[in-house]
């Protein structure tokens, strides 16, 4: 009895102990064996405990296992493993999982059957299985693989509406997909899809090249049956471009302009100036009509502006075009009054854009004025007849369409048209390679006038009149904002003024109106540089006087000292002798400088010498300004403290200086009367 | 103003059609009456309506009449394409 007590105890001793140290497993075995011994209670709740803390840390282990299997991919034994901790635990989170994992393994088996079918051939069934795994994977990888396989299983269509709505970047899905669209017919598309792959496999180009050429075909046979131009159109210019064969070129521009007329009526006017904005080497009348209703209606639009510029190039030369006026009216008279009415619709419409402020705007207007001038001239000039007529053009227009020569040999042809040399020249310039230049220039953008000036070759006449006056004027720019491109501007400016008086009248008037001294400086430098090649008497007083005025406005900021002024107002008078701002300045100049001569003689008591200063000077303020000092001294020695023998011996000196100047002067009576009281 | 589309009318509309025109135009107010009137005016003085015809619309068929050959059919090339296999080893 003792023993068996004993036994039981030490059990239950062991077993607590292990309890305690959480080791339920060895516990449970030593709580079953004091249990057959001595049934207890609590013996019981600790078994319990026991087999509930066992089962959760199997469960652990299991999920533990589970989990380093998912790693490994093995994904079968993983599921084992879930599905074993699922049994005792019945957690749901492990539920969760063995489905998952289920559904990846399924997803795995279609995917690999797939693989198989593909690898035997059979890429119909292929294709449904990676539909399948696509349907419960929702990877793209499988919608891609499906595609390819319906191509291989020549189910082109199917093949094309999968791979639309993908993105494939890989060579092969992107060969695939075009090859789909060939076979379906889409051989735009199929070359578009083509293009974005960079091998140059030469089986590839081959190919490439067949579908461009079923292109081809294909759009010629579209364009007898449909009327789609713009997408006809677009395929035909991608043909051309890709293959720079030109056998669909003329059906190209044949159905550009079935397309413009469609876009016309849409009021697309920005796509049908982007369609000819490519200017050909001729251009028919229709063609200019289109280019200026096309920029009217862009102009119309706001935020359109920089298509005002365009306008008059355009409209102008339209308006005025033999073959357009000639619709207008049988009636000549009549026929004028519509041109009239068109030329001032368009002007009205610059003018509205001006008035708003817009500097654009006001570019155009300028750009109009000049146009409208000129090609009423070379309206005049061969509008009427037959083998001129298609002359009549804005000088822009003529540049664009290589007009420009014709223009300036009709132009020298009927030199005596014109009013005056200059006018001539100033038309010839327009068309010749000088007219951008000119246009700048007529829009005060002086910089770039000069800037663009082209080089003038075998002495052309006009484009040398050009040159001249941008240089002139962008020179008279130069004197007012100080840039220093003087002598490049007024070297040649002499020629300008041999065409016309004019511009050396205003750059004397611009000489004379000024007074700023470092203006007064570029004034003398400008007129120095056209002096010495053309001396001319106009140039020759207005350099006199910017001379004087530059040496006066130095003088009255001490610039210069009173020795260099004189030396420059005489040299001033001696280039124009009636220069009398030199002349009056200089005589003012002289009697300043006798006075400060005649102050220092006097302070130094050099009294001969300022004798001889006054006597020599026909200056009445330097005799005044002796005589003060003189009647000064002479009043002084009344209060000196002096002897009279020394007095009257220093006013008989005084005397003498007196006499030497004026022997009649007062001083010389009130001298005596005192050398008397003495 | 287009007033060709203020009255709806086309390029040939004569007098009859234009009264016509007005009227609809009138009674549809989808412009207002004053530019309805100005689009009948302008409509109906020969020199406005040939500097409208001007600008409003265009004629193409000058430049297409230059492409004498467009209507010529090619050979067709027989479409018997074979799916290349080169980019197969790719994917």
């Amino acid at each position: 009895m003792k023993k068996k007590n004993k036994s039981f105890e030490s059990i239950l001793a062991r077993a607590e102990k292990l309890f305690d140290r959480g080791n339920y497993l060895l516990a449970e075995k030593e709580f079953k064996k004091a249990g057959k011994i001595e049934k207890q209670n609590n013996i019981t709740e600790k078994l319990k405990i026991c087999k509930k803390e066992t089962e959760k840390l199997k469960v652990k282990d299991l999920i533990k296992r589970a989990r380093k299997y998912t790693k490994k991919k093995q994904l079968r034994n993983a599921l084992e493993c879930f599905e074993e901790a699922y049994k005792i635990s019945k957690e749901d989170s492990i539920c969760e999982r063995i489905e998952a994992l289920n559904r990846i393994l399924s997803d795995s088996d279609i995917e690999k059957a797939a693989r198989n079918a593909e690898a035997a051939g059979q890429y119909q069934k292929a294709a449904e299985l990676y539909e399948k795994a696509f349907a419960s994977s929702k990877q793209d990888a499988h919608l891609l693989k499906r595609a390819l396989c319906l191509v291989k299983a020549g189910r082109y269509e199917e093949a094309v509406s999968v791979f639309k709505d993908l993105n494939p970047t890989d060579f092969c899905y992107l060969y695939n997909y075009g090859f789909a669209l060939a076979r379906v017919g889409q051989y735009y598309k199929c070359l578009k899809v083509w293009d974005d792959i960079a091998a140059k496999n030469n089986d590839f180009l081959e190919q490439k090249e067949i579908v461009s050429s079923i292109l081809a075909d294909d759009i010629f046979d579209r364009f007898n049956n449909t009327g789609d131009f713009a997408r006809l159109y677009k395929e035909g210019k991608y043909f051309l471009d890709s293959t720079g064969r030109q056998d669909l070129a003329e059906l190209v521009e044949y159905c550009k302009y079935d397309w413009i007329k469609e876009l016309w009526t849409d009021e697309q006017y920005e796509t049908i100036w982007e369609l000819v904005f490519d200017f050909p080497a001729t251009v028919e009348p229709a063609l200019i009509a289109l280019y200026a209703k096309t920029c009217f209606k862009l102009a119309q639009k706001s935020g359109a502006h920089t298509h005002l510029s365009n306008l008059s190039m355009f409209w102008l030369t339209a308006v005025y075009n033999r073959e357009l006026s000639g619709k207008f009216s049988s009636e000549a008279k009549e026929r004028e009054s519509i041109r009239q009415k068109l030329i001032q619709m368009a002007e009205s419409l610059i003018k509205k854009e001006v008035d708003s402020g817009d500097e654009i705007a006001q570019l155009a207007l300028t750009y109009w004025n000049i146009d409208n001038k000129l090609i009423k001239y070379i309206h005049a000039l061969a509008g009427d007849r037959e083998d001129t007529a298609h002359l009549v053009c804005t000088p822009r227009f003529a540049d664009l369409f290589g007009k420009s020569a014709q223009i300036l040999r009709l132009i020298k042809k009927n030199k005596t048209f014109f009013e005056n040399t200059e006018q001539y020249l100033m038309t010839g310039c327009y068309y010749s390679p000088a007219g951008q230049s000119m246009y700048h220039l007529e829009a005060r953008q002086y910089e770039k006038a000069f800037n663009t000036l082209s080089e003038v070759i075998d002495g052309d006449e006009f484009a040398t009149y050009g040159m001249l006056k941008v240089k002139f004027f962008y020179g008279l720019y130069c004197l007012e904002s100080g840039e220093r491109q003087l002598k490049r501007c007024f070297d040649t400016v002499s020629a300008l003024f041999d065409i016309s008086s004019d511009y050396e009248k205003k750059l004397i008037e611009k000489a004379t109106e000024c007074y700023e001294l470092d203006e007064l400086n570029r004034y003398e430098e400008a007129l120095n540089i056209i002096y010495t090649k053309r001396p001319s008497k106009g140039i020759k007083e207005a350099l006199s006087l910017v001379m004087s005025k530059r040496a006066i406005a130095g003088y009255n900021v001490r610039l210069i000292n009173n020795k260099t002024l004189n030396i420059i107002l005489q040299k001033a008078l001696a280039l124009n002798p009636k220069n009398e701002h030199a002349r009056v300045s200089l005589d003012d100049t002289k009697v300043n400088c006798e006075l400060i001569a005649l102050e220092r003689a006097l302070s130094k008591h050099k009294m001969n010498k300022a004798c001889k200063i006054v006597v020599e000077s026909k200056s009445e303020k330097v005799r005044s300004c002796f005589f003060e000092f003189m009647e000064d001294t002479v009043n002084a020695l009344h209060e000196m403290d002096m002897e009279d023998e020394k007095k009257i011996f220093f006013l008989q000196d005084t005397y003498k200086w007196c006499a030497m100047v004026d022997k009649s002067h007062s001083i010389l009576h009130d001298i005596n009367g005192m050398l008397r009281f003495l | 103003m287009n007033p060709y589309k203020i009255l709806n009318i086309d390029y040939h509309a004569d007098k009859r059609k234009i009264i016509v025109a007005v009227a609809l135009a009138m009674r549809e107010k989808k412009f207002s009456v004053q530019e309805v009137a100005i689009a009948q005016k302008e409509i109906m003085n020969p020199m406005t309506r040939s500097a409208h015809d001007f600008l409003q619309f265009i004629d193409v068929k000058p430049m297409q009449n230059q492409f004498a050959l467009i209507k010529q059919q090619k050979k067709k090339i027989v479409f018997d394409l074979n799916r290349l296999s080169n980019f197969d080893e790719n994917s």
